[in-house]
């Protein structure tokens, strides 16, 4: 696809295709913090069939960790000043992942264990609630002013062709890389059959000797550490030029079509979706404005992706990687 | 199920405590109620009377001098209170919280003065009633319609829109309510009795801010500078916005793109960013929230794009040029700024009031020169409610009109004067205060503004006619 607007963009002549080349890697990066969000909620949907909307709040509460850690105490730098500062830096993100990731095992423990065999709608809700309390929680701890978060990278950019790339865009493409590795990898394991074990028959996973509790908790620890990591990511430059603010709680639902494009409980599918939701939304905000198209009316490039999720929905009612459900009737 | 109940119970409470448990949300405050010198010489007898009229003080010095006091809502003569409402976006950190938590902050160091400074009056000492309204039209209604009815008059509403949504009942309750925006149609005197105006207007504020950099283009040898301009849509965007169109047709300047209204928070601004640097603008005028800019200026700047910016004052955040923010640096070099008030480094007596205020309260708050907004609000009120005492009349039309007779309304020095009298083109403010970013400045305690020039009015602004709101709410 993309290469196909590129042929079409070269028409234009080099102004079109550095227009063209720019929206692209604009939309790349914005689909990896998509893919890292959608991945987060898949992954928790999958074991415990819950959409979290606490996904958003743990994003938020993940990069004022992570601006904390870098920005004030310099933890855990200031025990490792021999290492180069962007490493420094790194720990630093890593300590606040973590700590999101306990975050999400102790919500779990607290709040979702005791609901098992509740009605799922009840669950949803409670997920609402931790919403509600961590985004309160947390914009109290950010304080007035948003919170730079220190990163090495700045306002840095560097040329690919005809793209002027952010330097915290291609390390957000790298992590989320990664990211995806580590998960990918984490399906071989032990725990990692457990969890697909879990998310495919419960009961059956439960009658093989595998603890449903424990494989709940691990989903919620890594779906927030994958959240933490988002939210980091879309606090910095050129997203969020300030840093951490109240308002990082709510980009975690503009991932929400990626999740329903890609199929609910499917890990390829978040991914792809996520990069979908990313290019369209780009490529909507920079070539669908202008009087041209002033008939779209304001703010159209928030509407594409739900358009372009409907149209999904019409041809894959489960999405483009989800299960495909079959009921009696 | 025993403890799934627990765990329902836990959290229900889990969730009062979080709503409960911040600083300024949904409370009411008394402010300090010491009172000095000129109080405790005052020997009070409330001598209650009829429903509404009372007698409210009697001075040691002459019987004669017994104020015959009219009261209705907020005004309780026996506690010898003044209740003082606030709509206040507290919580909206997308919109415009953050600057506002200051203001708020401002008003009550500055209550708490002129409570321990006698209070209002024989000794009425002022209370906030504070509410949230996370800059949103129907908690903004629902506030109000809550608080209407215990308080006199109200020292800080936040955005247009909002305090639009309730102008026909303030209008109803003869209220008074100081907003924490400088939209052109609280000082056309047809548009929303009440909203006071103070500083001034986007369009106004827009004109200047233009002339200046039309100058500094022409210091730079470019004498036919191109303009872009960007906004929300609603009366904050397309007010600030209307002003800079207007000068931009008054100077000949051509404007390269016009993304009036465009920019949705919660959305992703980054194409307006990038629209902006299509067009090669020499000058860019942006009104938003500072979230919000954050985008649209790191897109830009993204492709190296450099250009004058310039935009309302609360587009600005002092964060930007923050010790850790990465647009520290560039912010610095491209960012134009105006101001309403005068900012923290100026040189007046009710700045170093307001200097010493902030230490005794030991505040460490950043946004300084929120404070000081917050201060020029209470001030209006507080003349309000002073005439209206020496009037006899505390009641919420006799406050109204006790504001609308003061003609030259005095700041100390922190705000210009302002009129309350007579017509619309007689009461516009047109006076800014220019300003350049600095870090250093920041660093070193202060508000991180330097001073260009106070009481600036560019030509543009000065030869324009102003009669009635730059732009109109439609429908």
């Amino acid at each position: 696809m993309i290469s196909g607007l590129l042929v079409f963009a070269q028409a234009g002549g080099q102004e079109a295709v550095d227009k063209f080349a720019n929206a692209t890697s604009s939309g790349i990066a914005l689909g990896a913090i998509y893919a890292l969000l959608a991945l987060g909620l898949v992954l928790i949907y999958k074991a415990t069939q819950v959409l979290n909307f606490a996904h958003g709040a743990l994003a938020a509460l993940g990069a004022f960790f992570a601006a904390y850690l870098a920005t004030v105490i310099n933890f855990p730098g200031r025990y490792v000043t021999f290492l180069p500062t962007t490493m420094q830096w790194i720990l630093s993100a890593l300590v606040a992942v973590l700590i999101t990731a306990v975050v999400g095992l102790v919500l779990e423990r607290l709040a979702i264990r005791p609901m098992i065999g509740e009605p799922l709608f009840s669950v949803v809700m409670i997920t609402i609630a931790l919403d509600i309390v961590i985004r309160t929680i947390t914009d109290d701890f950010i304080g007035s002013s948003p919170r730079p978060l220190g990163d090495p990278w700045g306002a840095d950019v560097v040329n690919i062709g005809p793209a002027i790339v952010a330097k915290t865009e291609i390390a957000t493409l790298l992590v989320t890389i990664i990211c995806l590795v580590g998960i990918a990898l984490f399906f071989r394991t032990r725990y990692g059959v457990a969890m697909r074990a879990t998310a495919f028959d419960q009961e059956a996973a439960m009658a093989q000797g595998i603890s449903a509790g424990r494989i709940f908790a691990m989903a919620w620890a890594i779906g927030a550490g994958l959240a933490a990591v988002a939210g980091i990511f879309s606090s910095m430059f050129p997203r969020a030029s300030i840093g951490v603010s109240g308002g990082t709680a709510f980009f975690a639902f503009r991932a929400l079509p990626a999740i329903v494009i890609g199929g609910l409980d499917s890990i390829t599918g978040a991914v792809v979706g996520g990069f979908i939701v990313g290019l369209v939304e780009t490529y909507a905000g920079v070539y669908l404005t202008g009087a041209t198209w002033s008939f779209l009316g304001l703010g159209f490039s928030g509407v594409m992706p739900y358009l372009v999720m409907l149209v999904v929905l019409l041809i894959r009612p489960y999405g483009l990687f989800g299960t495909e459900e079959i009921r009696r009737v | 199920m025993k403890k799934t109940r627990i765990f329902v119970l836990v959290l229900v409470l889990t969730l009062i405590a979080a709503a409960c448990g911040g600083d300024s949300d949904d409370t009411t405050t008394t402010a300090a109620a010491e009172t000095t010198t000129a109080a405790a010489e005052t020997t009070t007898t409330a001598a209650a009377a009829e429903t509404t009229t009372t007698a409210a003080a009697e001075t040691t010095t002459t019987a004669a001098e017994m104020v015959e006091l009219k009261v209705d809502f907020g005004v309780d003569v026996e506690a010898k209170t003044i209740k003082i409402g606030q709509l206040a976006d507290l919580t909206n950190f997308a919109a415009f919280a953050a600057l506002v938590n200051p203001i708020i902050d401002g008003q009550k160091m500055y209550w708490d003065y002129v409570n321990a400074n006698g209070g209002i009056g024989d000794g009425f000492m002022v209370e906030m009633v504070t509410r949230d309204t996370a800059y949103n039209p129907q908690q903004h209604i629902a506030a109000y319609d809550e608080i209407r009815d215990q308080v006199v008059a109200i020292s800080h509403g936040t955005g247009s829109d909002t305090n639009l949504s309730i102008a026909e009942d303030l209008a109803e309750d003869h209220m008074i309510l100081v907003p924490a925006t400088w939209y052109s149609g609280w000082t056309d005197t047809n548009v929303a009795p009440g909203i006071v105006h103070t500083g001034a207007p986007y369009c106004l504020e827009a004109m200047s801010l233009l002339d200046w950099l039309k100058d500094e283009e022409a210091k730079g040898g470019n004498d036919a500078p191109t303009l872009a301009v960007a906004s929300l849509p609603g009366d904050f965007g397309l007010d600030s916005v209307a002003g800079a169109l207007k000068w931009a047709a008054s100077n000949g300047i051509e404007v390269v793109y016009d993304g009036k209204g465009k920019i949705l928070p919660g959305q992703d601004n980054a194409a307006i960013g990038s629209a902006i640097v299509e067009s090669g603008a020499d000058m860019v005028f942006v009104t938003t929230t500072p979230p919000t800019f954050g985008e649209v200026y790191g897109a830009a700047l993204q492709q190296g794009f450099e250009a004058r910016w310039t935009g309302a004052g609360p587009t600005y955040n002092p964060a930007f040029i923050g010790p850790d923010s990465p647009i520290a640096a560039p912010i610095q070099r491209d960012w134009y700024g105006g101001f309403y008030s005068k900012p923290w480094g100026s040189e007046s007596a009710g700045m170093a009031l307001i200097h010493q205020l902030y230490e005794e309260a030991g505040s460490t708050e950043p946004l300084k020169d929120y404070i000081t907004l917050g201060v020029v609000e209470a001030m209006i009120v507080e003349a309000a409610l002073r005439k209206a005492y020496a009037n006899g009349d505390m009641t919420r039309e006799g406050v109204f009109n006790a504001l609308y007779s003061i003609s030259d309304m005095d700041f100390m020095g922190i705000a210009p004067p302002e009129n309350y009298t007579g017509s619309t083109a007689d009461q516009v403010q047109r006076s800014i205060t220019l300003y350049r970013p600095n870090q250093e400045d920041l660093l070193a305690g202060g508000s991180g503004a330097v001073i260009v020039q106070e009481d600036f009015v560019g030509p543009t602004a000065e030869a324009f006619e102003f009669t009635e709101a730059c732009y109109t709410i439609e429908g």
